[in-house]
């Protein structure tokens, strides 16, 4: 398990329950992004929803809300989990880490989303954070990936834009499992 | 969608759990949720109350002996990654495999997904083959019900509303069985048109299982099958048996698929799966 | 030009957008956070055809929580009914006499619903949650109507009527050509005539379609951010509707998940939402949900061509004739858009005299529906490729050879095909070398290697195939789109254009262009694309047409604000703008490089330069109209590998080889072509709108709807040939289309090749998707295996 440092922030504005929602409240407590953080939920409310509106942590996209696409997908005490398909009352107790709380503690991006960036990874960045969780998680973890795992946790995403290619090519890139691409293209290209 | 109105309670014990789902309220027992919820943010499913089961500690282990035992509240990658499992109930962490995506399968739980029999879903059609036995509770008390007799059909059990599935056990699997997992989608994750789970036997013949599942039904054993390999070790299947097999199926036709084709595909899948069952019998 | 080179253009730049986004720091319209915004959740018709009865909404007005409910009554004096832009005729085609029907879509439907997921009635709460609660609490009931879903069945003669004002089901009939073609046919020494269809697709951006709109306290003016391809349409449609001034209505398209063009349509919620932020005088925001986007938001791509094409003995072909039908759904939304195009693009690459087309946009109580990425190409290279391939086998000859027989060649160029473009003038390719593609296609793909391999037997149970399909594209329409620059305080430089990105990378692209015509370093350059409040004009993303159009533009905008720059530093520094140049963000004079003034001390003098021009700040607005399109071209040549028992199609190797004129950012080219040929190979493969005949969708999630993931796409390997476009002044043309339109052809034609030369099959193709269970149904109804 990762260590998560735990700093709380007075600065983040956590919203409430509308007044009108009927359903029973819940006080619950949890470690997200290394931040202990308290609110009150209600029964209903998704820990997307939960994430994106009350905390404002809106890198956790919502595409699908029946686990298929895989754009909310969030770590769960470190284990990739589908944000839409859990409650926030659920997580009470327990620690989450969206795709905010991914580069490394200077701020600078982290190995998986550098190598997006490198190796155009992405075109509307839609399902990406939901794509970084997942192959971030397999980047740290202790056993090495093979090609196969990586193909298989590939297909746990939905991208409408890339193709995926470049998104294979980025994660065989940072998880050691290819050289850095040619840049064979680079160079100006004119005329026939 | 978003769910319509409802309550979540934490249940922190089984008798916590078994208490709140006899109030007489539309309850329903939350495990890992990978079915319920999809159907609940639909608003498909919207119980009054989900009694949460996912953080009782009786539930959470798995059980290595002469058996396994599964707790209601282990993730199917937890038994998928338990290296005993994958050393002597292999089939299982293949089947395990081929569930939805890996986030579904770090939330989904073994037992959860037996409770709801989906007539597509691989581990009701595994337990058959492996003659596991399913553990229950109620106020009246414990119950344990054979594979065999668990499964009643689609989304369909023996489990009366004010039960609970505390556990499933799978016993040891004989020495020398082969067994073999196959499904057919056309993408990895998606529901499958037809898939088998196979255990054959050396000493005891009689004991071998082909169960299908997602040809319109939940896990059925073809019996067929079951019989004519009974005396024969010879890894194909005779063509005209498979056919006569095929032409007992009655499945309807979907978005996705025609009868013929999911019949197509169980036949193929039984031939292949009898063919590497047999491969892997010592 | 030296001014522009050595320069950005033609370089892999990095994207400058991706950073913000692997942070999770994009800001897509569902993230904006604007206090007490309240949500919206419709109740949508669950018929296909009916009458509502009774709808009473007092129960749901009356739910704590809920803030609003409108039905059609409370807005039909309100806002006006949506009539789409896109309804134009061009005279040239008016000429042609053309039906084109203006059916406005009313803003809210009573009595009559015309398809399942048509808005009834729009709840207005304090969550989305609260809002789909009221939604259940309002009854209604309905007197059901005859329903019409498939596109046959609508035209046929006792077919009932899909909208019970109208006379037929026909929304959209041109018919265009040149020669004699039924002359030719009649005449032919081979004759093929078949039918093929496209099935219904669905664009689903991964970002489904989103608006959020406030109204200022201050100025009462209205903002509205949006996930549409076209913001400046989206503003004159809001302004028109609900009778603001343009003026007050500014729409930002902010980050955009992707849009293919089912958000280049303009649709009714877009109108209501802005309407109740003004009518409430509170935030209102409405995000689609997945079911509302495959049910309830554009659909695409449903057509069914009947086509002939005749050769003569040597496979030389002499014409082509065509009747086909475009599925509209519940109304005529986009015209001629999708039917014209597909007219226009069928023939393609290819030299044939005697050409007679007849499109017909059939009516039918199903989901309106807009152009998606390719907009009608993808469905008539379906339908002149596959006819091709079966004339290939008609006559005994190579596929790729009767292809290579029938090219129009480079020493054409520029080509008039004797036909009317879209905007109904002569319709001429500027460039391009199609030989060319094919040979190096037919190369890449090794052919005879795969040929050989045929004769072998199928090793493993799987057979395998090669197909190809060659298209050209009219990229870069008009009328015109536009490019503001300025100078900033800050000394940066910044432009301003209408067309927007989701996804594309024109922050990059643009600043590369504008980098080079202006001379400064990308760096200083930021580009903010799609707010009207920053460029009166503009049209949108969509059609390919984002860098030729804007593209230029900015490049004009770029020089023209180089010249500015340079008269108000020769000002300033009371010397003369020839003896100044501008480098890298510095004006100096030339040989003296220490008299120098920055960007950022410019703009600060200059409204204190004596003898100044008097005119505002360094800023200059451009907006290209391009003279003609740019007609790219692709030739696709895919190797597939089939399961019979299964029916499994796996792609094993994929090659394009395009031309799209002067590439700007290669390595963003590339992924274009990549992404339109994943939207094709899902397209062919498995993807697929379903409707029951009674009108229920029965593909309403994306567990019935199927995506293509990661492992149904190969690494398709790319080539390119360059032949600048005359059109512009970049030289490039567009491509984000282009990848798209040639897989279902291509890749139907391998599965074919497969199964006939392998399997022993005597299968012909007629539509996708090839699910195993189309292909198990192709064998088990074979003649030749039966």
């Amino acid at each position: 398990m990762t260590e998560l440092t735990s700093t709380t922030s007075s600065r983040r504005r956590i919203l409430a329950p509308p007044a009108s929602e009927s359903t029973a409240r819940h006080e619950i407590a949890v470690q997200i992004n290394g931040e202990a953080i308290e609110a009150e939920v209600e029964s209903r409310l998704l820990l997307t929803d939960f994430l994106r509106e009350r905390l404002g942590l809106t890198g956790t996209h919502v595409g699908c809300e029946q686990g298929s696409c895989g754009a909310c997908t969030v770590l769960l005490d470190d284990v990739p989990i589908r944000s839409c398909l859990l409650l926030a009352p659920q997580i009470d107790g327990r620690s989450i880490r969206t795709v905010e709380g991914l580069a490394e503690r200077d701020g600078t991006p982290n190995k998986m989303q550098q190598a997006f960036c490198d190796h155009h990874g992405l075109q509307c960045g839609f399902c990406t954070p939901g794509l970084l969780i997942t192959l971030t998680s397999l980047a740290e973890r202790e056993v090495p990936v093979t090609l196969d795992e990586l193909d298989h946790h590939l297909d746990s995403s939905i991208c409408r834009c890339t193709g995926y290619m470049n998104i294979r090519n980025a994660a065989r890139y940072a998880l050691g499992l290819m050289p850095p691409r040619v840049e064979d293209r680079s160079g100006e290209r004119d005329g026939p | 969608m978003k769910p319509r109105a409802l309550d979540y309670v934490r249940a922190r014990s089984i008798d916590h759990a078994i208490e709140l789902l006899s109030t007489g309220a539309d309850a329903r027992v939350l495990a890992g949720g990978q079915s319920m919820m999809p159907a609940i943010n639909m608003r498909l499913a919207s119980p009054d109350v989900l009694i949460d089961i996912g953080r009782i500690d009786e539930l959470r282990s798995i059980e290595v002996g002469s058996h396994l035992r599964i707790g209601a509240a282990v993730t199917q990658a937890e038994v998928a990654g338990h290296p005993d499992v994958l050393h002597r109930w292999p089939m299982l962490t293949a089947a395990i495999a081929q569930i939805g995506q890996p986030p579904i399968r770090n939330r989904g739980t073994v037992c959860g997904s037996l409770a709801h029999n989906d007539p597509q879903a691989e581990l009701p059609a595994v337990a058959v083959a492996l003659e596991a036995v399913v553990t229950s509770q109620s106020r009246r008390g414990t119950r344990s019900i054979p594979a065999d007799e668990f499964f009643r059909g689609t989304f369909t059990t023996s489990l009366e509303d004010d039960e609970i599935v505390t556990a499933v056990d799978f016993p040891e699997p004989a020495l020398g069985q082969g067994w073999a997992f196959q499904e057919f989608s056309q993408q990895p994750g998606d529901l499958a048109t037809a898939g088998a789970a196979v255990v054959l036997n050396r000493r005891e013949a009689a004991a071998n299982r082909v169960v299908v599942f997602g040809v319109g039904v939940g896990p059925t054993r073809a019996t067929l099958i079951e019989e004519a390999i009974r005396y024969t070790t010879d890894p194909s299947l005779d063509p005209q048996l498979v056919d006569r097999w095929g032409a007992t199926l009655s499945p309807f036709d979907d978005a996705h698929a025609s009868a013929h084709t999911k019949v197509q595909h169980a036949k193929q899948i039984v031939v292949r799966a009898v063919a590497e069952a047999r491969g892997r019998m010592s | 030009m030296s001014e522009e080179s050595p320069g950005y253009v033609g370089r892999s730049v990095p994207r400058v957008e991706d950073e913000r986004l692997v942070r999770g720091a994009g800001r897509f319209v569902a993230d904006l956070h604007v206090a007490d915004a309240a949500d919206v959740a419709f109740l949508r018709s669950t018929q296909a055809h009916a009458l509502i009865s009774r709808l009473d909404t007092s129960r749901a007005r009356s739910m704590p929580g809920v803030i609003a409910v409108y039905e059609a009554a409370d807005v039909v004096d309100q806002i006006t009914p949506l009539v789409a832009a896109e309804l134009r005729v061009p005279p040239g085609l008016a000429e042609l006499g053309p039906i084109n029907k203006v059916q406005p879509v009313p803003i809210l439907a009573n009595p009559e619903v015309t398809y399942v997921g048509q808005p009834v009635a729009m709840v207005v709460a304090e969550s989305r949650y609260l809002a789909e609660d009221a939604v259940e609490l309002i009854e209604i009931d309905y007197d059901e109507l005859p329903a019409v879903v498939d596109l046959e069945l609508a035209v046929a003669p006792d077919a009932p009527l899909v909208l019970i004002d109208e006379q037929d089901n026909v929304g959209v009939h041109i018919r265009h050509g040149k020669g004699d073609a039924a002359r030719a046919i009649a005449n032919a020494a081979v004759v093929v005539a078949d039918t093929f269809s496209t099935q219904r697709h669905v664009c689903a951006p991964l970002e489904t379609r989103g608006i959020l709109a406030e109204q200022d306290p201050f100025s009462g003016a209205l903002t509205v951010w949006s996930s549409t391809q076209t913001p400046h349409r989206l503003r004159d449609h809001i302004a028109e509707s609900i009778d603001v001034l343009a003026d007050d209505v500014r729409v930002q398209a902010v980050d955009v998940g992707g849009g293919f063009g089912q958000k280049g349509t303009v649709v009714v919620e877009e109108l209501l939402v802005p309407y109740a932020a003004r009518h409430l005088g509170r935030p209102v925001r409405w995000i689609a949900d997945r079911y509302e986007n495959l049910t309830a938001d554009a659909h695409a791509r449903e057509q069914v061509h009947h086509i002939t094409v005749a050769a003569d003995a040597d496979g030389k072909l002499v014409a082509v004739q065509d009747r086909f039908l475009v599925n509209l759904g519940a109304r005529n939304m986009t015209g001629l858009v999708v039917p014209y195009n597909a007219l226009c693009h069928l023939v393609g690459p290819y030299q044939v005299d005697n050409v007679d087309i007849e499109a017909t946009g059939v009516l039918t109580n199903t989901t309106f529906t807009s152009p998606y990425r390719g907009a009608g190409r993808p469905e008539a290279t379906f339908a002149m490729e596959r006819a091709l391939d079966l004339l290939a086998i008609e006559i005994g000859m190579e596929p790729s050879e009767l292809r290579r027989r029938n090219l129009i060649g480079p020493e054409q160029m520029p080509y008039r095909t004797g036909m009317l473009d879209r905007r109904g003038l002569p319709q001429e390719y500027d460039s391009g070398d199609y030989p060319e593609l094919l040979s190096r296609a037919v190369d890449m793909i090794d052919l005879p290697s795969v040929r050989k391999r045929q004769s072998s037997p199928p090793a493993g149970g799987r057979v395998i195939g090669v197909g190809f399909a060659m298209y050209i594209e009219m990229t870069g329409s008009g009328p015109f789109e536009g490019a503001r620059v300025e100078v900033t305080r800050s000394g940066r430089v910044r432009l301003y254009t209408g067309a927007s990105s989701q996804g594309q990378g024109h922050r990059t692209t643009f600043a590369q262009i504008l980098a080079d015509s202006f001379g400064v370093d990308m760096a200083d350059i930021d580009v903010v694309a799609g707010d009207t409040s920053r460029i009166p004009d503009g049209i949108g993303t969509v059609a390919s047409r984002a860098l030729v159009t804007a593209g230029n533009a900015t490049r004009q905008a770029g020089h023209l604000l180089r010249q500015r720059v340079l008269d108000a530093a020769a000002d300033v520094m009371e010397s003369n703008p020839a003896d100044l140049e501008l480098n890298k963000g510095i004006i100096s004079v030339v040989g003296s490089p220490t008299k120098s003034i920055t960007l950022a001390e410019l703009i600060r003098a200059v409204p204190h330069a004596p003898g100044g021009t008097g005119s505002d700040g360094l800023s200059e607005t451009s907006y290209f109209r391009p003279p003609n399109y740019a007609t790219a071209s692709g030739a696709h040549a895919v190797v597939v590998e089939v399961e019979p028992l299964t029916g499994r199609v796996s792609v094993v190797d994929y090659v394009v080889v395009h031309e799209a004129g002067r590439i700007v950012n290669p390595r963003i080219a590339d992924a274009q072509i990549v992404g339109g040929v994943a939207q094709g190979i899902g397209g062919i493969l498995c993807e697929h709108i379903v409707y029951d005949p009674s009108g229920q969708p029965l593909t309403s999630t994306f567990a019935d709807y199927a995506m293509p993931l990661a492992s149904m796409i190969p690494d398709i390997r790319l080539d390119e040939i360059v032949c600048p476009s005359p059109t512009n002044p970049l030289g490039v043309k567009g491509l984000g289309e282009g990848g798209a339109v040639g897989p279902p052809a291509a890749i139907a034609n391998a599965v074919e090749d497969a199964l006939r030369r392998m399997a022993g099959a005597d299968v012909t193709i007629r539509t996708g998707p090839l699910s195993p269970s189309r292909v198990l149904g192709l064998l088990a109804a074979s003649p030749s295996l039966n």
